[in-house]
């Protein structure tokens, strides 16, 4: 008795199996999305204004943009002309002629979205080589909410996978009742088939589990990996960071704990049913 | 193993079951037992004849502790049935061994392994149990088949691995559902001759059948149950 399985019906194991699928699937498609929105919020590019006030003069600001040029993540420097502010006035809606503009000694930047806190970092690295500026960035343009979205989703695979593992394995339980009903008529108390059934449940979830995540996997790769043509092993490794790599070891675990749960349930309810048959 | 009880001398002293117009039934359905009585005794075999949907298997669940008394008073084993606590219920059923008419096993496991559930469930290790298992499995002649699937065994072999299991945990009331139910007139024959020699043991053995001929070779004590009630027979060795 001790070593008690319930054998794993076909159908039971198959509709165990997708489940799996769907919640590792929708996991780690989300992760998938995830990465791919912080890989473009990182080539995005924020324009800054970069205006020297000390020593005020065009020859700063040439020095500052070429500085600035030569900076990891920023892709683009050059001093503002009266022309080029003029430009941009017009395109804000103010009609201003270039000779009409008070003096000032700027520089137009564009830096990687990758760079945090621009305004300090440009600061510091100017004033290194006698040069103080203040730096005005404009807010990076918010994203749209694909993190969130992905997130969602793969929440309500995981529960719905998880919801049907646990409706799978409770009804395999049902089916397979022969333990707790001989459990029942010995007098073996509800805890004794409780821990038979959990631990058979586990078990028929830990493999569907292992089966439904390799899919998934396989899946996932293959969809990040497909449009980059000629997909190779070297290729893969480098995807695989430490969140992907718990998720797949997160995926056989949840299953055996929800067909554990859900085991125990069937169980528990055919030990009452027999323990009781009016 | 075998030898259960020491007190097998002293039957017929107070009634492992007593059943005093029990009434009992399924659901909110009607009764199926209606103010029967009855009793059984240490070292005695007790049958209940009736005919298929009289009561009978009812009979057997009331006694086995699986259906509520609706009215009517029950003693078994000294615990007053009408009253048990889920634990208490349980506790009772480890002393009573029940063979199904149809048994049920874990056809995933050895007959071995099948047998010793009982005894498994009292928390005994393998090494404690494992001769005393072998030498049941012997007993009603299914030694040779210990390390095989019960799915692999005959109705009759079924029904004798259920007696083996029923005894593993020394029971002092040992309840048989129609054993003899689809055997051959010598696998009957067999069948009740190894329920029969059980009262050596010192347990109370209440049988249920359909054959009152049956009945009235092996019992001590028969009741016929109609209509829910049970009447008792006087056997033809009294007469």
């Amino acid at each position: 008795m001790s070593g008690m399985r319930l054998r794993p019906i076909a159908a039971h194991f198959v509709v165990a199996l997708l489940a799996t699928f769907i919640a590792a699937a929708g996991a780690l498609f989300a992760r998938a999305a995830v990465v791919a929105v912080e890989i473009a919020e990182a080539r995005a590019l924020t324009p800054v204004i970069v205006r020297v006030t000390q020593p005020a003069d065009w020859d700063s600001v040439a020095r500052a943009a070429a500085l600035l040029s030569d900076m990891d993540g920023v892709a683009l420097a050059a001093p503002m002309s009266p022309e080029r502010a003029a430009a941009l006035l017009r395109q804000a809606g103010s009609e201003v002629s270039p000779d009409q503009l008070p003096a000032f000694y700027m520089v137009e930047a564009e830096i990687e979205g990758r760079i945090s806190d621009p305004k300090t970092r440009l600061r510091d690295a100017l004033a290194k080589d006698g040069i103080l500026v203040e730096v005005d960035a404009s807010p990076p343009a918010p994203s749209p909410p694909v993190r969130e979205a992905a997130w969602g989703g793969a929440l309500l695979a995981v529960t719905l996978g998880l919801a049907l593992l646990w409706l799978a394995a409770r009804a395999q339980a049902q089916i397979a009742s022969a333990a707790a009903i001989i459990n029942a008529d010995i007098g073996a108390p509800l805890g004794r088939t409780l821990f038979a059934y959990g631990r058979s449940g586990a078990l028929f979830g830990f493999r569907a589990g292992i089966i439904g995540t390799g899919l998934a996997a396989v899946c996932a790769i293959a969809a990040i990996m497909a449009p980059r043509g000629a997909p190779s092993l070297g290729d893969l490794w480098p995807l695989l960071g430490r969140t992907e790599f718990l998720m797949l070891c997160a995926g056989p675990l949840l299953a055996a704990l929800a067909a554990a749960s859900g085991a125990r349930a069937g169980g528990a309810q055919a030990h009452r049913k027999a323990e009781r048959v009016g | 193993m075998l030898m259960m009880n020491e007190s097998a001398s002293s039957a017929h002293v107070a009634p492992i079951v007593r059943l005093d117009g029990v009434s009992a039934g399924y659901g909110q359905g009607p009764d199926v037992l209606a103010g029967a009585s009855m009793s059984a005794y240490r070292g005695m075999v007790s049958c209940i004849v009736g005919v298929s949907g009289s009561g009978k298997t009812t009979l057997m669940h009331l006694i086995r502790l699986a259906l509520p008394v609706r009215e009517g008073a029950g003693v078994v084993l000294d615990a007053d049935i009408t009253r048990l606590s889920r634990s208490e219920r349980a506790e009772l059923k480890r002393r009573i061994g029940y063979i199904a008419q149809e048994p049920i096993f874990i056809d995933s496991l050895t007959l071995f392994d099948n047998v010793a559930a009982p005894l498994d469930a009292l928390g005994l290790k393998r090494q404690a149990y494992a001769d005393d298992v072998m030498e049941l499995l012997n007993y009603v002649g299914l030694g040779a088949f210990s390390g095989v699937s019960p799915s692999q065994l005959s109705t009759g072999q079924r029904r004798r691995a259920a007696i083996a299991r029923a005894l593993a945990s020394k029971p002092e009331l040992i309840l048989a559902d129609e054993p003899t139910a689809g055997l051959s007139p010598n696998a009957a024959h067999r069948m009740l001759r190894l329920l029969t020699e059980l009262r050596q043991v010192g347990a109370a053995i209440v049988i249920t059948t359909p054959n009152e001929d049956l009945a009235q070779k092996a019992a001590e004590a028969c009741w016929i149950l109609v209509d829910g009630r049970l009447n008792r027979i006087a056997l033809e060795a009294d007469r």
